[in-house]
């Protein structure tokens, strides 16, 4: 079976991009939190408006 | 029919979100950087569809398809590349929230002339890069309607033009969302056709090896140069002035954070989507005599008309996506960092006036030259070339020094610049860019003269770098909120 053949070249690349993006989400929550707990403020300063705009 | 209605109402939503980006833009700062309000996914999405050039639907598939998945490692420097510029460079950069990556420049190196340099270097090479994607959006307009290729050139501009002049970062973000999720779902529909046409994941593969036995294998690019071939993209990516730009027009660290984990999520999605369509071409026309015909003939000839039309859909988005970001930000150069400093403004409605009409000039520009003839030769197809490795000799180590290394002069981030700009041209024109990409001298150049230079001349004045690096809370030492942008 040629799709389980390809092995780690394409397995090994999407298993890495996930790991990699859980690393990622993994460093982003600590450092969120850590910002929490000092009591720092992550708004830049300037005339930024309230709100989100997600869409 | 089917083609029409995909069209127009992609063309229509375009241009609609244009018209939202209007009368959401009420100042200058609304018009460059969206009131630097924006949240997690939409400026994230950007990023990512700013990042994702119809290079990922016609270059990259068609590399697929001719070396084979091996390229596909080359796509891990985005993640690492953006977890650089969230981790290192965005906490201190965007201390200040400016308008323009030449405006950090200026405050960080204490030098108008820095911020100078920097906007006519943007300028020049975002107008020529520009011009080269007009005449794609030519070509892709005369493939898939008909029109002739100045036609299919004009619409294409004025199309671009008219939403990101008139809407500003608002209609360039919300457009750029809407064209990152055509890309994911154009590309996400076409698979399963592809798969109903070859039998089955297993069939696609085995047909994709029989046809290029090097698909699965490391043969077709060797390790040696993806290591090579990846640090040259890695340095193009960091400090993209086009990329920076979002992190002031998002709210704060966390929001540019968790956009940032959107991005890569998003970077992986579509690369892999189009990865698998490479393999799909590969199965299905194994004989192409270039690779970046794969897109379009796939989605000519194995989608349905429907499925073929918004794969299409989706490489035009990457395009324009692309070209709104890099025209706003040439557009800024223009009419914030060169005309402005000429003839400041205090009147909120004339800076955005201004905006407005840098926007206009920088799109039309590369337009006129073409339709007379000038520029379609080398010179655009040179610079395009040359691109990602300019930013990434021009721009990456003024930006990175400027936010880890307090002793950056301004006279080392001058030199830098122009060096790394001489040494990648230089490079291009007599070294050997088959065997070492121009970024690699072109860096290097920039990084010796910026600490050559910097150790040689006066340190920079404390109240230039305070802001930056003074120990306290995140984001300290800018104006009142509420100062208007042209003042910063």
């Amino acid at each position: 079976m040629a799709v389980l053949e390809s092995g780690f070249i394409v397995w090994g690349y999407l298993l890495l991009y996930v790991l990699l993006t859980a690393a990622y989400y993994a460093w982003s929550a600590y450092r969120d939190r850590r910002d929490r707990g000092t009591g720092r403020t992550t708004r830049p300063a300037g005339s930024a408006r309230e709100g989100s705009h997600d869409g | 029919m089917a083609e029409s209605i995909v069209l127009g109402g992609y063309l229509l939503l375009t241009v609609g979100l244009g018209y939202l980006g209007l009368r959401m833009t009420k100042n200058a700062e609304d018009y460059y950087i969206a009131g630097g309000s924006l949240g997690w996914a939409v400026g994230g999405a950007s990023i990512a569809s700013t990042q994702m050039s119809s290079g990922l639907f016609i270059g990259t598939i068609g590399v697929v398809y001719a070396v084979g998945w091996s390229f596909a490692w080359v796509v891990f420097v985005f993640p690492l590349a953006y977890w650089m510029m969230v981790a290192v460079i965005a906490p201190r950069f965007t201390r200040q929230r400016k308008v323009s990556l030449p405006d950090f420049f200026e405050a960080r190196y204490y030098s108008r002339a820095a911020r100078v340099i920097a906007a006519v270097i943007i300028l020049v090479a975002f107008v020529i890069y520009i011009s080269a994607q007009v005449i794609a959006g030519g070509l892709i307009a005369n493939v898939v309607l008909g029109v002739p290729l100045n036609v299919g050139m004009i619409g294409f501009t004025v199309i671009i033009l008219l939403y990101t002049v008139i809407g500003g970062m608002f209609a360039v973000v919300y457009t750029d969302f809407l064209q990152m999720m055509i890309m994911i779902v154009g590309a996400a529909l076409a698979i399963p056709a592809v798969l109903q046409h070859v039998g089955g994941l297993a069939n696609l593969f085995a047909l994709a090896e029989g046809a290029n036995p090097s698909m699965f294998t490391w043969d077709g690019l060797p390790p040696s140069l993806l290591i090579t071939l990846s640090l040259a993209f890695f340095l193009g990516a960091v400090a993209r002035p086009e990329q920076l730009v979002r992190f002031y027009a998002m709210r704060d660290m966390a929001t540019i954070r968790r956009g940032i984990g959107f991005v890569i999520v998003l970077v992986g999605v579509a690369h892999t989507l189009v990865f698998v369509l490479a393999i799909g071409a590969t199965a299905l026309f194994p004989a192409l005599g270039n690779g970046d015909l794969a897109m379009p003939v796939l989605a000519e000839y194995a989608l349905p008309a429907f499925l073929g039309t918004l794969l299409l859909t989706a490489v035009a988005s990457a395009m324009m996506s692309t070209v709104s970001s890099i025209l706003l930000v040439a557009g800024t150069a223009l009419a914030h960092d060169i005309y402005g400093i000429i003839r400041p403004s205090s009147s909120p409605r004339r800076k955005v006036m201004i905006g407005r009409l840098g926007t206009v000039l920088t799109g039309l520009v590369p337009l006129v030259l073409l339709i007379l003839g000038v520029g379609a030769g080398q010179l655009v197809q040179f610079i395009v070339a040359l691109f990602s490795a300019l930013m990434g000799a021009v721009f990456l180590v003024p930006v990175v020094a400027g936010v880890v290394w307090r002793r950056a002069t301004r006279e080392g981030a001058i030199a830098s610049m122009i060096g790394g700009l001489v040494a990648t041209i230089g490079w291009r024109v007599f070294g050997d860019t088959d065997l070492i990409d121009p970024v690699l001298p072109g860096f290097t150049a920039a990084l010796v003269l910026m600490v050559a230079t910097s150790l040689v001349t006066a340190p920079p004045p404390a109240e230039a770098t305070d802001p930056f690096f003074a120990d306290g809370p995140e984001r300290t030492g800018a104006p009142a909120p509420g100062a208007p942008a042209g003042s910063r």
